[in-house]
Order: C-alpha cells, then sequence, then structure tokens
C-alpha cells in the first residue's frame, strides 16, 4: 500500500464508522491533537467525531533529511470519537486491518504511556501501540484539556503514518516510503528537510522570533478577550510554534522554558474556558443536532 | 453447600507495574471482606495479567454464620421484687424487645446480675453478601493514576469491559461503572467476542486452552525459564535481569518467546548502552556468550502469537537496528572530542534554578574534595590529582548526546562519563572513580570503592543537599522530590563504613560556605537557617538508620542530641551503650550521669555544643579553676575532694581521646567515675544553706554536665531513674 491509500483507506474506514473527515489545520501544530478538530471539541458536552490527517512540526527531530527516522515535519492520522465508544480497541485492530495488517499474524501490544503536554494543559491515560515491537499509534483516553477535567471522554487514536508505511512497505528510510505512483517521501519532502533543518537550527533570527512570540501572545490574550476565541487560539498555536522554534534554535534556557510553557499554557486554559462558555451560549448546537438525528432516525 | 466463588474483572491493558499490587489488595480486602461478613471460607487466590484481575474463593460457606446478640436489661436487683416475681422494669423491658416475660435470661457482668434476652441472629445468603460488597471491593483498589472512561464515571486503572462472577454455577449480578456482570469471559481486548463459560472450572480450562497463564508469579517463572532456554539455544545464556522478568510477564497473558540477531558491528558500543538500547526501548534480553562478553542476539517475548513468527522476529530486528543506529551515533558524536571537551559544555546547562550551572558544581566538587582530602588519611598515590581530575569530569556526561535530555540511556549517568573518559585516556582511577560517584544510588547499593570515588560521591551528594536547602527545597512530608533523604544516607553509609573521620557538621557547614563563596547564597542569608535544616536532616535520617539496625530508640537518640561530628564514632558510641544495656552495666552509669545532670537547674542546662563543651573538658583535664567555675577552697567534704579528683582524672583521659575519631570510647572511661558519683550525692549536701558553698558545687556539676554531654544526653535515655 502507497502512503496515499493507508491515508484513503484510514480516511474510508473512520467514515464509515461515522466520523467526519475534517480538514488538517492551515497553521503549524506539533501535533494532531492541536487542531481545534480536537483540542476545541474535546471540551464540553457535545459529541463528536473526526479523522484527519495532520502534518505535525516538530522544529527539533529535524535531521537536514540524512536521518533514516527522524524528520521535522511528519503526518498523523489523528481520530477522534466522543464520547469513546466502548468498543474502541477493537474498532482500531479492524482499521489496522484496513491497511492490511491482520492481528493474528503479529505482535500488537499495548505499552502504558501516560500522555501529557504542558503547553495545552491537557493529559490523558492510555498506550503506546506497538506492532513487532514498532510503536505505530499513540492510543489516549483524554482526561482534562485546557486544565478543564472532561466530561464524556474522548478517545484519541493517533496513528504514526510514515512508521507504519515504512512497516508495510518494508523499507527502513522514511525518504524511501512510496507515497503514491511511484514518487517517494524523499522526493517530496528531503529538500524541506534540509531547508527546515536549516532554518530551525542555523538561521532563524532569535530576535525576530522572541519579538513575534511576544507579539502573538499579546493577540492572543487580546482576541480571548474580546470573545474572538478561534482567532485566539490561533494565536496561541503560532505562539506554541515559534516557542519550538526558538527552543530547536537553542535559543530558550532551562529556566525560561518553564516560563514560556507558562504563558502557552495559561493561554491554552483560558480559549478552552471561554470556548465552552461560547458553546453553552449558542446552546450546544452539536447536542441538538443529535438529538434530532436520533428522532429522525428512530 | 459449600461452593466456590470465581470473579473476573476484564480490563483493557493494566500498567504492567501496577498488576502484582492489586492483586495483593484484592486478596487482602477480599479476605477482610468475607471475615466480617461472617462467611467462612477454604481460602482465597488472587491472579492477574494486564487484561484481568481474577478473585478465586474455596469452598465459600452458603450463609452468613449465625450470630447471637444479648440485649442487656436492668439489673435483677431491679427487675425481680423481693417474692421474686418481675416488676415492672423486667416487665417493660420484655415488650420492648417484643419477647414473652418467661424468655428473659439472667447475666452476671462486672456490675452485678442483669436480665438480658439472647436472640439469634441467622445469617443472610452468601450471594446476597456478595453482591453487596465486590462493587466496593473493586472500586476500591489503589492505583498510582486512575482515570474514567465512560459516562458512569467510575474510575480504574484502565476501562473495565467486562466482569465474570460466579457463585457455584450461578452469576452474581454486580454492576461496575457501565459494566453489568455475566457468566462470560473475553479472551482479547482487541476482541468484543464474549466466551461463556459452564461454571468455574470451565472458565479456567477456556482460558488455559487459549495459552493465557492466569498466575503473576507463574507467568514470571515461566517468562524467565523461556528466556534461559530460549538463550541457551542461541548459544549463549540469558543476562539475567529480575525487573525485566517482572515487566515482560506483566506485559501479556500468553507469552511466546522468539529470538533475534542485530548486527555484529554494535559491539563495539559499550555493554550497558546496548544491554539498555535492549531493555528500556524494547523490553528485549541481552545474551552473553562463553566468555561473559555480549552476543550479537537478543531473546524477546509476544503476546500469544504463534503464527508468522519470522516476520514478527524480523520486525523486532528492525527496531532494534534502528535504536542501536541511534545509539552508535550518539556514542561517535561524543568521542569525537575527549571528556575534558565536553565539560566545558557544562556551562551552558543550567543544574538548579537559583544555583547556577553544572559547570560551577562541578568546580565546587573540586574544591570540596580538596577540604575533604586534607581531613582524611589516604594511601592511594597521586589522590589529589586524581579527584580533582574527576571532580572536574564527574557531571560532563550530563552533557553527552547519549545522557543528555532524559532518553533511556540517562540511566547510564557515570557509566559513560567513565566509558567516554577511558576513551579520552584518562587514568584508570580517575575514569573509575566518575563511575563510582553516583553510589550508592538505592538502599542496599554498593558503595564507591576507589578513594577518589568515595570523596566525590560525599562532595557530590553534599553540594546537593546544601543547594537544594538553599533553594528552600529540603524534603517536607512525604515530598522529596530531589531525594535528598536518600543522598544523606548515603553519606552516613559511605562514612561509617569507610570509616571516614571527618566531621560531617564541619563538613556541611564547608559545603554551605562554598556556595557564599560562589555567590549563590542570597543575600537575605547567613547561612544559619541552612547549617541547621541540613544537619536536621542528618541526624533524622542517621536516627531512622540506626534504629533500623535494631538499636534502642532512646540509646539512639541520646547519642545524636550530642554535638556529634563523625558518623561512626556515633554509631560505636550507640552500639556501645546497647551492649552496656545488654550486660546490665548501663543502669548504673546512667543512673549517676543523671543524678548530676538532674541537680542542675533548668535554666543552667544550656545545649551543649561542640565548643563549650571542650572548654569544659579542657578546664577539668587541666584542673584549672581559671576556666572553671570552682573554688575547691570552698570544698568542705572529703567525698567532694574525692570526686573531684576522679572527675578531673577521668577528664584529662578523655581530652587525651583522640577527637573526634575515637570519641566512642568515653564509655571505657566515664562509667570509672560512678562510685564517686554516688559517694558524693549521698554524703553531699548540694542545696545546701550557704550560698557561696552551694553556688560552687552547682557551678562544678554544671562544669561536669557540659563536658561529660559532649559524647552523649544521659537524660534521653529511658529506664534509669534518679
Amino acid at each position: 500500500m502507497t502512503f496515499q491509500e493507508v491515508v484513503n483507506a484510514l480516511g474510508r474506514f473512520w467514515s464509515e464508522r461515522g466520523c467526519l473527515l475534517i480538514t488538517p489545520y492551515n497553521s503549524e501544530v506539533g501535533a494532531g491533537t492541536m487542531n481545534p478538530g480536537t483540542f476545541l471539541r474535546v471540551l464540553g458536552p457535545e459529541p463528536w467525531k473526526a479523522a484527519y490527517i495532520e502534518p505535525s512540526k516538530r522544529p527539533k527531530d529535524g535531521r537536514y533529511g540524512e536521518n533514516p527516522n527522524r524528520v521535522q515535519q511528519f503526518n498523523q492520522y489523528q481520530v477522534i470519537l466522543k464520547p469513546a465508544p466502548d468498543d474502541v480497541l477493537p474498532l482500531y485492530v479492524e482499521s489496522l486491518e484496513a491497511i492490511g495488517i491482520d492481528r493474528s499474524r503479529h505482535d500488537i501490544r499495548l505499552l502504558e504511556d501516560d500522555w501529557e503536554s504542558p503547553t495545552l494543559g491537557a493529559s490523558g491515560l492510555g498506550w503506546e501501540v506497538w506492532l513487532d515491537g514498532m510503536e505505530i499509534t499513540q492510543f489516549t483516553y483524554f482526561q482534562q484539556a485546557g486544565g478543564l477535567e472532561l466530561d464524556p471522554i474522548s478517545a484519541e487514536i493517533t496513528y504514526g503514518l510514515e512508521r507504519i508505511c515504512m512497516y508495510i512497505q518494508g523499507v527502513d528510510d522514511i525518504m524511501e516510503i512510496e507515497w503514491g505512483n511511484g514518487i517517494r517521501w524523499g522526493d517530496l519532502n528531503r529538500q524541506g528537510e534540509k531547508e527546515f533543518s536549516e532554518f530551525h537550527f542555523e538561521a532563524a533570527d532569535v530576535s525576530v522570533c522572541f519579538g513575534i512570540f511576544e507579539k502573538y501572545q499579546q493577540e492572543a490574550a487580546r482576541m480571548l478577550g474580546m470573545g474572538l476565541i478561534l482567532p485566539g487560539y490561533d494565536y496561541i498555536l503560532k505562539c506554541s510554534h515559534i516557542f519550538n522554534v526558538l527552543d530547536a534554535r537553542g535559543a530558550i534556557s532551562v529556566s525560561e522554558r518553564t516560563s514560556y510553557i507558562g504563558k502557552i499554557r495559561d493561554l491554552s486554559r483560558m480559549a478552552a474556558g471561554r470556548y465552552v462558555a461560547q458553546r453553552e451560549e449558542l446552546g450546544f448546537p452539536l447536542l441538538k443536532r443529535e438529538k434530532a438525528g436520533r428522532r429522525k432516525s428512530g | 453447600m459449600k461452593k466456590d466463588f470465581l470473579l473476573e474483572i476484564g480490563c483493557e491493558n493494566l500498567p504492567s507495574g501496577y498488576i502484582d499490587d492489586a492483586v495483593a489488595q484484592l486478596e487482602r480486602s477480599f479476605r477482610e471482606t468475607l471475615k466480617s461478613q461472617r462467611l467462612p471460607f477454604e481460602s482465597i487466590g488472587v491472579s492477574g495479567t494486564p487484561n484481568r484481575l481474577v478473585v478465586l474463593v474455596k469452598q465459600l460457606a452458603p450463609m452468613q454464620e449465625t450470630k447471637v446478640e444479648t440485649v442487656t436489661g436492668p439489673p435483677v436487683s431491679v427487675a425481680v421484687d423481693k417474692d421474686g416475681n418481675y416488676t415492672r422494669a423486667a416487665l417493660g423491658f420484655a415488650e420492648r424487645e417484643g419477647i414473652e416475660p418467661d424468655s428473659l435470661k439472667r447475666i452476671s457482668t462486672g456490675k452485678g446480675e442483669y436480665l438480658a434476652i439472647e436472640r439469634k441472629i441467622s445469617g443472610r445468603s452468601a450471594g446476597k453478601i456478595l453482591a453487596e460488597n465486590v462493587p466496593a471491593l473493586i472500586s476500591g483498589i489503589r492505583f498510582p493514576k486512575a482515570m474514567k472512561w465512560d459516562g458512569s464515571g467510575f474510575r480504574f486503572a484502565r476501562p473495565v469491559r467486562w466482569v465474570l462472577a460466579l457463585f457455584g454455577d450461578a452469576v452474581i449480578k454486580i454492576r461496575v461503572g457501565n459494566v453489568v456482570s455475566s457468566g462470560s469471559t473475553g479472551l482479547s481486548p482487541f476482541s468484543r467476542e464474549r466466551v461463556g463459560v459452564d461454571g468455574i472450572g470451565d472458565y479456567f480450562s477456556a482460558l488455559k486452552k487459549h495459552g493465557i497463564i492466569l498466575d503473576n508469579a507463574e507467568r514470571k517463572k515461566q517468562v524467565s525459564a523461556m528466556a534461559a532456554r530460549a538463550a541457551a539455544e542461541t548459544g549463549g545464556h540469558l543476562v539475567e535481569d529480575d525487573g525485566l522478568c517482572s515487566m515482560v510477564a506483566n506485559l501479556l497473558e500468553s507469552p511466546v518467546v522468539m529470538s533475534g540477531k542485530f548486527d555484529r558491528s554494535f559491539l563495539e558500543l559499550p555493554r550497558e548502552v546496548i544491554v539498555t538500547a535492549l531493555k528500556s526501548h524494547q523490553r528485549y534480553f541481552s545474551v552473553e556468550g562463553a566468555g561473559g562478553g555480549l552476543k550479537p542476539a537478543f531473546i524477546a517475548f509476544a503476546d500469544g502469537a504463534t503464527r508468522n513468527r519470522k516476520e514478527i522476529v524480523k520486525g523486532y530486528e528492525r527496531v532494534l537496528q534502528a535504536r542501536l543506529a541511534d545509539a552508535r551515533f550518539y556514542f561517535n558524536e561524543d568521542t569525537s572530542a575527549p571528556l575534558g571537551k565536553m565539560a566545558e559544555k557544562l556551562e551552558g546547562i543550567v543544574w538548579l534554578e537559583g544555583l547556577g550551572t553544572l559547570r560551577q558544581k562541578a568546580e565546587r566538587l573540586e574544591v570540596l574534595c580538596g577540604w575533604l582530602l586534607e581531613r582524611i588519611e589516604t594511601v592511594e598515590p597521586g589522590i589529589e590529582e586524581t579527584t580533582a581530575r574527576a571532580a572536574r569530569l564527574a557531571k560532563a556526561d550530563l552533557a553527552s548526546e547519549m545522557v543528555k535530555d532524559g532518553k533511556e540511556f540517562t540511566l547510564l549517568q557515570g557509566y559513560i562519563g567513565r566509558e567516554y573518559a577511558r576513551a579520552s585516556g584518562e587514568p584508570d582511577p580517575v575514569c573509575e572513580a566518575i563511575y563510582e560517584h553516583y553510589f550508592p544510588r538505592f538502599s542496599g547499593d554498593r558503595l564507591p570503592e576507589g578513594e577518589a570515588g568515595t570523596l566525590v560521591s560525599i562532595a557530590d551528594k553534599l553540594d546537593t543537599i546544601a543547594g537544594c536547602h538553599i533553594q528552600g527545597l529540603g524534603p517536607t512530608g512525604s515530598q522529596d522530590p530531589y531525594a535528598l533523604r536518600r543522598q544523606a544516607i548515603s553519606i552516613l553509609r559511605i562514612m561509617i563504613e569507610r570509616r571516614l573521620t571527618v566531621s560531617l557538621r564541619e563538613a556541611a557547614a564547608r559545603g554551605i560556605d562554598i556556595f557564599r563563596e560562589e555567590g549563590l547564597l542570597p543575600g537575605d542569608e547567613d547561612g544559619k537557617r541552612v547549617f541547621a535544616e541540613v544537619l536536621d536532616l542528618f541526624a533524622q535520617r542517621f536516627n531512622t538508620m540506626l534504629r533500623g539496625e535494631g538499636f534502642d530508640h532512646d540509646l539512639v537518640t541520646s547519642v545524636l542530641s550530642s554535638p556529634w561530628e563523625v558518623p561512626y564514632a556515633v554509631r560505636d558510641a550507640v552500639r556501645g551503650l546497647q551492649e552496656m544495656r545488654g550486660n546490665g552495666s548501663l543502669s548504673d552509669f546512667i543512673l549517676a550521669m543523671k543524678r548530676i545532670i538532674n541537680i542542675i537547674p533548668k535554666e543552667r542546662r544550656e545545649r551543649i555544643s561542640g565548643a563549650s563543651g571542650r572548654e569544659a573538658l579542657d578546664g577539668l583535664a587541666e584542673r584549672d579553676e581559671s576556666r572553671l567555675g570552682v573554688k575547691r577552697s570552698l570544698f568542705s567534704e572529703k567525698e567532694e575532694q574525692l570526686f573531684f579528683d576522679a572527675s578531673c582524672e577521668a577528664a584529662s583521659r578523655l581530652a587525651g581521646l583522640e577527637f573526634p575519631a575515637e570519641t566512642a570510647r568515653f564509655l571505657e572511661i566515664l562509667p570509672g567515675i560512678v562510685p564517686a558519683v554516688n559517694a558524693y550525692f549521698d554524703k553531699v549536701l548540694v542545696n545546701c544553706d550557704d550560698s557561696a558553698v552551694r553556688e560552687n558545687r552547682l557551678s562544678f556539676l554544671t562544669d561536669l554536665y557540659k563536658a561529660f554531654g559532649l559524647f552523649c544526653d544521659y537524660s534521653q535515655i529511658a529506664g534509669e531513674q534518679a
């Protein structure tokens, strides 16, 4: 299976099981969790089922396109199920079958992994999923986001697409993954890896970055204050990304680190709290829609 | 009829570290509950896998035991009149309890004879009791972390997906969150399928048929045996690892062992790097060859996979290959420059906020080691250079690619330092000291062997303890994030077992002073608070440690309440006191000492410091009236003079002891003055009418109190009352 076939198969599998196929976010994120389709939608009582691919940017992991396993931008396939269905683990294993991984022919294991995002004020309990010794998925029952206790609980399934494709295609180098139609991952992304590694590690202007971090931070707070939650959240994501760039650039000392993370977390909390209040004012629209849907089908 | 009871809590994979403890908790809580519910049984067995916690109660009684309850009524003196008839009090009691007066009984109590009734409370059925109590036993399991997963709000380590509860053949209905019990089990968390079982026997055979080993201890034994066998089949033998066995056994239900290989070229890496890559990352076991060197092979376990093994092993090998390639990348990067160069990078790593960088810590270690070196006898040639170099390089590996940023190899700090030091051509003793300075890392761990390693180890821990206290990060209650208690115990253990004659008091003061000299003591600190807290930490840990060895609490406290200096001398003194208590010679000695202490008015019994005690001791030893508060011309009794002479003689011998190395020998000297003490107090009235004489006597006794109090606070010792 090519990379794009895997993405399509997962999309088909989850859309058939009631997920909306939404789009990746249009701003840099470190993980699919930061897409408002997860971070904001898991808040409050409204049901939500969505699946999407998310290009995830981790400046520190860049290796100039020279390491077979590490890149600064990789792809996650993110599935968020709210509330978490009782058969979420069987569903997950069936989704693997949809991309050609047969449980009876592999060692599929769940290893305790408690997930925590200090910048999002979010945490959950779950596992890393190992396929024959390789981590291919993060599986998390969200407990908290933006500092708020969650109810209902969402299940988050994050597939590491490159890892899975390397396994399926039997290649040892990420660059060798066939994306589709004979074009390889490296053909598409090697140059980007090289350029972004150089940017993150050497070229990024530290004082410019510090300056825009501050501006983004102020703008995020201002937007949230005005009740413009989505623009506010957008600027939080920008802060988070610039922080990651500065961190990769080696510009943030150990003691500053904690304080920067704290700044982003405070904004995330503010966004989460205001988002829930706003949805409540709107009368939790998706809750109503679910009831209406039930009436119709019932 | 007695029947077995079976409970299975079916879960999505529990963390491997939680299972053994949950099993122990269930065993305890079931035992207690059945006992308090008057339900006799033959045995309770609890076992667990990542996917199920299972309780089997054998031969459980069908009904609670009948209980006889006695209700006491009015006393017979009131309830029965002189003709032997029941009075109104008796009849009222019978009516209130709803029985005929004929059924009233008499019982005798401590307060006399009373009317009473006895009522049999017949038991309820075990099924009902179980249904009522089991949910609380399940929710009562305490896990390090628990979670919610559905609208019930029920919390457990991981989601509970089914509950099987059978009493004999009957299902006991219970509800755990949203799950209602049934007579079915699940064979895999990945499957929706539930398998109905036909009674308890069938349950166990169904699991067995599926290759599930329920018992956690048994599973561990099998994992260990299977790993050893598989290693032998590769032509080597297993690198034993009990912790890894426990972890692997609780990561699966149906162990299937496999062996794989890795590229021989990775064997150039230091051994522990390979072992750690296999273990921490992948939970694989390492294999040794006949000569003790590693073989390019590993042993791994799959859960229940019996098909397609070749491909599974290929998967294992590929992941491991990538991990080892990472390790080799780190190793090559790190060893491309000498360790001394790497030590310079410590400049850029903050140790603790407000306490500077790791480079500064290394510099402090060098200073503190130098100070310690001046105070101990050493035998190793060139120890000064070795220690200084080792202190400089001890933390260098924290700047290495291999160790930094908290990855799996971070566990190898010290070891990596030694390997890199060797690669840089550092002398052997320096390399060893770098490795050893982290020891002992936990209770029962080995101590550093070499002198340099010993000194750097003490200096490092003392520096951490001092620094954390300066920042107000000392341990409180159950909080000790920097493991300062453990480090204090480590210092004590080293100083005792190596019989180091360094004053811990002075060393702590010096350690704090070095921060001051570096300008790292905040402006409003004179170091006194820090010093007091650090000493208190040592005294508390020392106390716990000595009591843990079996010494009596009061004896430990008595010596630790003196101005002690050298840990091993403290332990020697406590041991000496304990021996005296054992052979019956302690009483007389302590009684005599307490006679001296107790007569001194409380306000004059100041806390004895090393200096004030020493001043008094020297004054006595030299019979120097000008330094003491005593005039012999005012002595009026023969016993007074004799006591003075005996005390000064003892003081002179005590002053002649080597301080602080052999202070515990005060126990060989001081008991000798007991007859003189007793003769004095039997004959001499200290608090006499003549105020000058009285003052002279009290003043002399106060000198003795101070001088002898250097070694022990006798008033803390129990049982021997003056």
